[in-house]
This record gives structure tokens, C-alpha cells and sequence, in this order.
């Protein structure tokens, strides 16, 4: 039991960082979510081999929890002002950033998530999403044509 | 590859997970269109922009740490510890207090017994015979060797009946010394209290009570609680 739960801290644990990320920006409730994913993982946990994506395996699984749970509404922008880090980008383009993406429609924020910030593959996020590649393909095309509609003043100002 | 297919392919050419010979296409195809590569770049840019912004914003996972590792955890054995310290706690007062009342009411009994029967000397069918009552010990399973070495030291056997004593049936035997009369209440010794002489005072009565390896007895007497402990101590050693 304690090996087991050493397993699991060792190589579930620390993809609650990658897990909470993208949850904020899909539920109001994220901890809430990324908890019932990570205890699902725990119960699940003996039928996971080891050396396979555990990454993709946990995102699956929450992705799966988020689906039943009927998609809750997702969260307001999420609070920056103070969070800034040395090197990251300015303040008010983070903001303008995270707003246009929370903007996006669920299924193109999730692959947009999963796919740029999180650096899955199409095939990857194919087998998280239970859907097929081209429509991973679709849906960050269309994610990328809206965000570029959106950030275009800031691209504008972001070159001069 | 036409412009078309390019673009339909930007995302897992972006992600660098297309076959190599097709990554080889795109970049052929993006070096004589400038408008492909321009969109291309564009993508970049804003998958650069989005991944740098949502990857600068802090993340804290204290309280999913936390929760889960206490959902994940098994019971801790400081738990478990103090549950069987409360456990065992409650098992011993619960039998010191049934231990303690049960003595308690017993020996109200004895000497209820002792001053009604003995002192008082209300009227009750008594064996007098010291063998009779020797066989009657022997009936209740006491060593009727042990009726006759209480009578050493002094003490005369007077005589002997069987009471009951809250709920218990004891044999009583009436000792006469030169101090008075004193009364001992045997039975077979059933574990039900604590080794040691004890004592207690009911009314005007000395009780003074304790077990050995063959029975449970209470010395009762009027003269005083010394005088219940000498005796109490007497009968532990004959007993």
C-alpha cells in the first residue's frame, strides 16, 4: 500500500501543476476537478503501466470527469495583477491573452490548452478526447483563426 | 502540396508530428510561398503568445496536493494509535465501573447481612455442625479444609448458611473471637475483582474484601476497618 502510494506521488503527483492549469480555464470549480481526477488516477492506478504517458493517461481522465460532469460554467478571467514574472510577458497582454482564450468555445480552449500550452500532439490529444485526429486538427485551426482575430491589435502593438 | 493542404496540415506540422517526408513538403512549399509561410508564422506567433502567458500564470496546487494525499494516505498509525488508546480507556472504566459498583453493591450486602443477621440477630435457619457445614462449602465448590482453618487463631466457628449477595450465592460463616462476631462470606473465586485487599464501610460495618486463586471473599465486622484488614489479611493467608 505504501510502495503503491510512493508510486503514485512519484509519477501522478507531479502533474497536478500541468492538470490545474488547464482546469481553471474550463471549470469554475478546477480543484475540485483536478481532485476527483487525481483520486480516480489512485483508484485506477493498478491497472496503469509503468513507462507509458502517464501525463496523457491523467488528462484523459479528466478530461472524461469534466464531460460528465455537464461542463460547468467556466471561470472568470483569472486574477494576474501581481503575478507578473521576470522574462514573462507584460501584464496587460497576459490578461488580453488568457481573456481571448477563455473566450474561445469549450472544445477549441481545450485543444488550444492541451495542444499549445501543454505541447500534446494531435494524436495525443486525439486519444485524451476520445475523437478522431482530423478533429483536432479542425478545432485548433479554428482555435488559432480565432485568437488571431482577437489578438490582432495586440499583435499590431506588440510589432511597433 | 498545394497552399490548401498546407494549411491543413499546419497544426501537426507546428507540432512537428508529421512523417518526416511530409515535414520536408511543407518546408519545400513554405520556401517559394511567402503567403503560407507569413500564415504560418502568424500561428507561431500567437501559439508562442498564448503558451507564454497561460505558462507565466501561477499555479498553486497546495490544496489538491493536500487533499489528495489525504484521501490517498492509509489510516495513520497515530490514528489507529490513539483510536486504541480510547478504546482501551473506555473498555477499563467501563469494567472498573461495573467491577467497582458490583463490589460495591456486593459488599453493602455483606454488611447489610452482618448487621441484620448477626448483630442484630434476626431469626435464619443456620447450620451449627461444623462438619455440616463443611459439606455445604463443599457443595457451593469451596474446600471445606478452608472453613476450618479460618476457625485457627482464635476464631470459633459458630456457624454457616448460604445467602445470596447481589444476585451471587455466598457462604456465610459466623466467627466468634474475643472482639465479637465476624462474619466471611466465601464463594468460588470468579475473577471479578481486583487482587489486593480492598475495604469499604457500610453503616457501622468494616467490610474488607479480596480474592485468592480458589475464592472471592469479604470479612465483615463492627470493631474497625484495622480490625477488617487484620482479618481479611488472616483468611488471604489460610484461604
Amino acid at each position: 500500500m505504501a510502495r503503491r502510494q510512493d508510486e503514485f506521488e512519484r509519477t501522478a503527483m507531479p502533474h497536478t501543476r500541468s492538470l490545474l492549469r488547464v482546469a481553471r480555464r474550463l471549470t469554475s470549480d478546477p480543484e475540485d476537478l483536478v481532485q476527483e481526477t487525481m483520486l480516480s488516477a489512485w483508484r485506477g492506478f493498478h491497472q496503469f503501466s509503468p513507462g507509458t504517458n502517464v501525463r496523457a493517461w491523467l488528462f484523459r481522465i479528466m478530461m472524461n470527469a469534466f464531460h460528465a460532469r455537464g461542463r460547468k460554467a467556466r471561470p472568470a478571467l483569472v486574477p494576474l495583477a501581481g503575478h507578473d514574472r521576470a522574462g514573462g510577458p507584460d501584464i496587460s497582454v497576459r490578461s488580453e491573452v488568457a481573456q481571448a482564450v477563455d473566450e474561445l468555445a469549450v472544445e477549441h480552449r481545450t485543444v488550444l490548452l492541451l495542444g499549445v500550452v501543454e505541447g500534446f500532439t494531435c494524436q495525443e490529444m486525439a486519444d485524451i478526447l476520445g475523437v478522431p485526429i482530423g478533429t483536432v486538427m479542425s478545432r485548433l485551426s479554428r482555435a488559432r483563426d480565432a485568437l488571431r482575430g482577437r489578438l490582432a491589435p495586440c499583435a499590431a502593438k506588440g510589432a511597433s | 502540396m498545394n497552399c490548401k493542404e498546407v494549411v491543413e496540415l499546419s497544426s501537426p506540422y507546428l507540432s512537428r508530428e508529421l512523417a518526416a517526408d511530409c515535414m520536408a513538403e511543407i518546408r519545400k512549399h513554405l520556401e517559394s510561398c511567402p503567403a503560407c509561410a507569413g500564415e504560418l508564422d502568424q500561428l507561431s506567433e500567437i501559439d508562442a503568445r498564448v503558451r507564454d502567458s497561460l505558462l507565466a500564470e501561477p499555479i498553486n496546487t497546495t490544496v489538491v496536493d493536500r487533499r489528495v494525499r489525504k484521501n490517498i494516505a492509509p489510516p495513520s498509525r497515530r490514528w489507529i494509535s490513539v483510536a486504541a488508546s480510547i478504546a482501551a480507556a473506555v473498555v477499563i472504566a467501563v469494567t472498573a465501573y461495573q467491577v467497582s459498583s458490583g463490589s460495591d453493591r456486593t459488599c453493602a450486602a455483606a454488611a447489610s447481612d452482618h448487621r441484620v443477621e448477626v448483630v442484630d440477630g434476626e431469626r435464619r435457619t443456620w447450620l451449627v455442625d461444623a462438619s455440616a457445614i463443611g459439606q455445604l462449602a463443599e457443595k457451593q465448590g469451596i474446600d471445606s479444609s478452608a472453613v476450618r482453618r479460618l476457625a485457627s487463631e482464635g476464631f470459633q466457628l459458630e456457624r454457616g448458611k448460604l445467602c445470596r449477595l447481589n444476585g451471587r450465592i455466598f457462604l456465610h460463616l459466623v466467627y466468634s473471637s474475643g472482639g465479637g462476631a465476624v462474619s466471611v462470606f466465601l464463594r468460588p473465586h470468579d475473577a471479578a475483582w481486583a487482587a489486593g485487599i480492598r475495604h469499604a464501610e457500610s453503616g457501622a460495618e468494616h467490610v474488607a474484601y479480596f480474592d485468592t486463586a480458589h475464592v472471592s471473599a469479604i470479612v465483615v465486622t463492627g470493631q474497625s476497618s484495622e480490625s477488617a484488614t487484620k482479618l481479611a489479611r488472616f483468611a488471604q493467608r489460610v484461604l
